[in-house]
């Protein structure tokens, strides 16, 4: 039985979808089988960071509605095409067109044939998130370092411990410690204080990530970076592991370029 | 700086004088501390204890005879057992549910309950809290607090601190929490937690 964990936020704009991407494919190169399933339906993007728009012929409302097996929507990773799939969602229609026990019944189904079902939640507290926590037994709270997004995530952690989600971990996305510790933006520390749950990854602002978004490629499977590595550190304390965060305040200076990490 | 308790032979034997300006956590840790180092020394004989000034309760006293019994050595009070009294505030539960000190509860002060406590500031070293219910500090604890079931406070440094008879085990620790930890029984041994601690996503 795998492990369904819902990417979530509250706020809009905050990395959900690159971050289900990349921890998605993180997972699937420790040797997971991963579906990473859209649900911001009528506004779909996982696709588009996967490179996949090209690739869709069935969606998950068509699944919903019984035009076709959950198979048949499935469509394969361009690299790692035998352990991360995406579900994609529906362009066409809205969040009204949700029918949460059909969602959940598919999650469901995906869970007892995957080791992990990573859900992308829309933003908002409505309809669609809503459907996307349904059948998710984890969530990951994603914030950046700004105190509207950490507002609207204190609202959703408490929305989801009404809801029987079993753990919940908070992602900072978009970190910049140089700007905390001039204290332009909170720090890490101050976060965790105010939310009060597990933080298990912190992922640096880092303009390629943009950049492979509009190349429609996931970052972590082209590159090493210290980003990369931030995304592949969170996968692997998600499995259990206990990785210390990574002081992405080094300078890159000559010395450092020969110092083994 | 002075030690926090000097030792003296006198015609009726060895006698320990206390340090009035030390803290009794200080006087116990060195008078542990004497005792392991010359073990063989003391085993077996007797030692009085003058107190010179230093508030001794009754539960002070317990912990100097408990301390002296397990390395053998017989104790005694100098000056028969006059104890410093403590104050014992009004306990009375106002609606059965808990009794609120709006204070500190200072050195020589002492809360007797059958019901929950919930203490507005510190339980500081010298003070007593005794019921079969729980206990909730505002503020650390130096002192001593006995509970039924859990204890929630904002550092735990205690004197002594017993749940449902199961004490308290852990070193000296200087941390004190910005939020609310329980102390609880977990497997006959008292564990401090977060409080509404949440499952993270970690593997076990």
């Amino acid at each position: 039985m795998g492990r369904a964990i819902v990417i979530t936020s509250g706020k809009g704009g905050v990395g959900k979808t690159t971050i289900t991407a990349n921890l998605g494919a993180s997972l699937a190169k420790l040797k997971k089988k991963v579906v990473l399933v859209d649900m911001d339906i009528g506004l779909r993007n996982l696709d588009v960071v996967m490179g996949l728009e090209n690739k869709i012929v069935y969606n998950i409302i068509d699944v919903a509605e019984g035009r076709c097996k959950i198979v048949q929507a499935l469509i394969r990773d361009k690299h790692l095409n035998n352990s991360l799939f995406l579900l994609p969602a529906s362009q066409i229609h809205t969040k009204d067109d949700i029918d949460i026990d059909k969602i959940c019944e598919i999650i469901r189904a995906i869970k007892g044939s995957f080791d992990y079902v990573l859900v992308d939640s829309p933003a908002g507290i409505e309809h669609g998130f809503d459907s996307a926590i349904t059948a998710a037994d984890e969530a990951l709270v994603v914030v950046t370092p700004d105190v509207s997004s950490i507002r609207d995530a204190d609202r959703v952690i408490g929305l989801l411990e009404n809801r029987g989600i079993d753990g919940t971990s908070l992602i900072i996305n978009r970190h910049n410690p140089t700007f905390a510790k001039r204290k332009k933006i909170l720090d890490a520390e101050s976060i965790v204080d105010v939310l009060g749950i597990d933080l298990i990854g912190i992922i640096p602002e880092d303009p390629q990530v943009m950049e492979f978004t509009n190349k429609g490629e996931i970052l972590v499977l082209h590159k090493n970076n210290p980003t990369a590595k931030t995304f592949q550190n969170t996968a692997k304390r998600i499995e259990g592991e206990d990785i210390p965060f990574l002081d992405l305040k080094k300078k890159k200076s000559f010395f450092n370029l020969f110092k083994k990490k | 700086m002075e030690k926090p308790a000097l030792f003296r032979g006198t015609g009726e034997g060895i006698t320990m004088v206390l340090n009035p300006n030390a803290q009794f956590h200080e006087i116990l840790e060195f008078l542990k501390g004497i005792l392991e180092e010359r073990k063989t020394f003391f085993s077996g004989g007797a030692v009085t204890v003058d107190p010179n000034g230093v508030p001794l309760g009754k539960s002070e006293i317990n912990l100097v005879k408990e301390l002296f019994q397990n390395f053998g050595v017989e104790f005694k009070l100098k000056g028969g057992i006059e104890l410093h009294k403590k104050e014992e505030l009004e306990a009375v539960p106002e609606n059965k549910e808990a009794v609120v000190i709006q204070q500190t509860l200072r050195s020589g002060q002492c809360v007797n309950s059958q019901g929950n406590v919930v203490i507005l500031g510190d339980v500081n070293e010298g003070a007593e809290i005794n019921t079969t219910k729980n206990v909730y500090i505002f503020g650390i604890i130096r002192g001593i607090v006995n509970a039924g079931d859990h204890i929630v406070s904002l550092g735990f440094q205690p004197l002594r601190m017993t749940i449902n008879g199961i004490q308290f085990d852990e070193k000296f620790v200087e941390k004190t929490y910005r939020k609310p930890r329980i102390a609880q029984v977990v497997n006959e041994k008292i564990v401090i937690k977060i409080l509404g601690e949440k499952k993270s996503l970690r593997r076990k």
